[in-house]
């Protein structure tokens, strides 16, 4: 049994997740309208992972005999700038999650419900990986003023992340 | 080149594809709440035909170098009466993606734009099969009357249901 609270939040970050997987589809959309097939396969990737972190709650709540509510997905931002506008805003949007992912944290704590508790550990980690990945693209962006034969090379490097199973 | 009127049309298309996609799945979650997992199972390799179906258009709209602007998904359905509602709901969805899918063809067959007539043709055929497949299984419902063994049996054979990520189905 989950408390109504945090059958509540766990709703409320399937939502967050899904939005997630919806903006990282967009970043992609917008990549590809301005060729970069790579960094666009990077978002690609990026958009089926949230998939799996949204899924993966979904069935725990389910396994904790509890119910799923889809809620309405906003809008995602589609406009940028440029390629660093997207990184930017992508590491910006796993901040937020992270942030988010430490308060359900809180309440499974303060709940003293361990099953919640241990389920989130992952999402914890996973968090860690998110941000570093992304800020490590972001660096070496910036070394590359985010332009020219640099850029080009990224492009053809992002281009072959795969998504892996269970990530 | 796309035509600004049929770029509009085929974005309006990606958004109801992941409309249905969310559909399907809130009715995986009803399922899940009555313990139904192999009609859960069904859905949820509906939801994922319908992610292939909205990605295969991002793609195309992509390669004919128009812009996909995703737009806002409205909230699915979540609660259902019965496990035939959830088929009645399905069908009526399905039947308003194929008058989606008959109007853009119109739009392309309008606009003599081939390439967006023979993309859409594989979607034409789709919805045949899409919406035959849920009338077959609202026909076996009407058989066992909704209930007991016969739902218990259908449950297991749609638990073998399985997406092969190519948009094909594996009806095991």
């Amino acid at each position: 049994m989950l408390t109504k609270k945090l059958q509540d939040a766990l709703n409320e970050q399937i939502n967050k997740e899904f939005f997630a997987e919806y903006l990282y589809l967009s970043m992609s959309a917008y990549l590809e309208s301005i060729e970069m097939e790579g960094f666009a396969n990077y978002f690609n990737v990026q958009a089926q992972e949230e998939h799996f972190h949204a899924m993966k709650m979904f069935n725990f709540v389910h396994d904790k005999g509890g119910r799923v509510i889809l809620k309405a997905l906003k809008e995602p931002k589609s406009e940028y700038t440029s390629v660093v506008n997207v990184i930017e805003e992508s590491l910006e949007h796993e901040r937020f999650v992270t942030k988010c992912i430490n308060e359900l944290m809180d309440t499974a704590i303060k709940e003293n419900d361990h099953s919640v508790k241990s389920f989130l550990e992952w999402y914890v980690d996973e968090q860690v990986e998110e941000e570093a990945t992304i800020s490590k693209l972001l660096a070496k962006l910036k070394l590359i003023k985010g332009e020219g034969f640099g850029l080009l090379t990224l492009d053809t490097q992002l281009g072959t992340r795969k998504y892996q199973p269970g990530k | 080149m796309l035509s600004p009127n049929l770029e509009k049309l085929l974005n309006d298309q990606i958004n109801h594809e992941f409309f249905s996609e969310y559909q399907y799945l809130a009715a995986t979650s009803y399922f899940e709440s009555i313990e139904l997992d192999g009609f859960a199972n069904f859905f949820y390799v509906q939801s994922q035909e319908e992610h292939f179906h909205a990605m295969k258009i991002f793609n195309f709209v992509n390669e004919k170098n128009g812009t996909v602007i995703l737009m806002p998904i409205k909230a699915p359905k979540n609660k259902f009466d019965s496990v035939m509602n959830v088929f009645q709901v399905s069908l009526e969805q399905e039947r308003f993606i194929t008058k989606c899918i008959n109007e853009l063809m119109d739009a392309a067959i309008k606009e003599n734009d081939h390439s967006v007539r023979t993309f859409l043709e594989w979607y034409v055929n789709e919805q045949v099969e899409e919406e035959n497949l849920i009338l077959n299984k609202i026909g076996k419902l009407e058989l066992i009357g909704g209930k007991g063994d016969g739902l218990l049996t259908l449950d297991r054979e749609f638990a073998n249901r399985r997406f092969d990520g190519a948009g094909h189905k594996v009806e095991v």
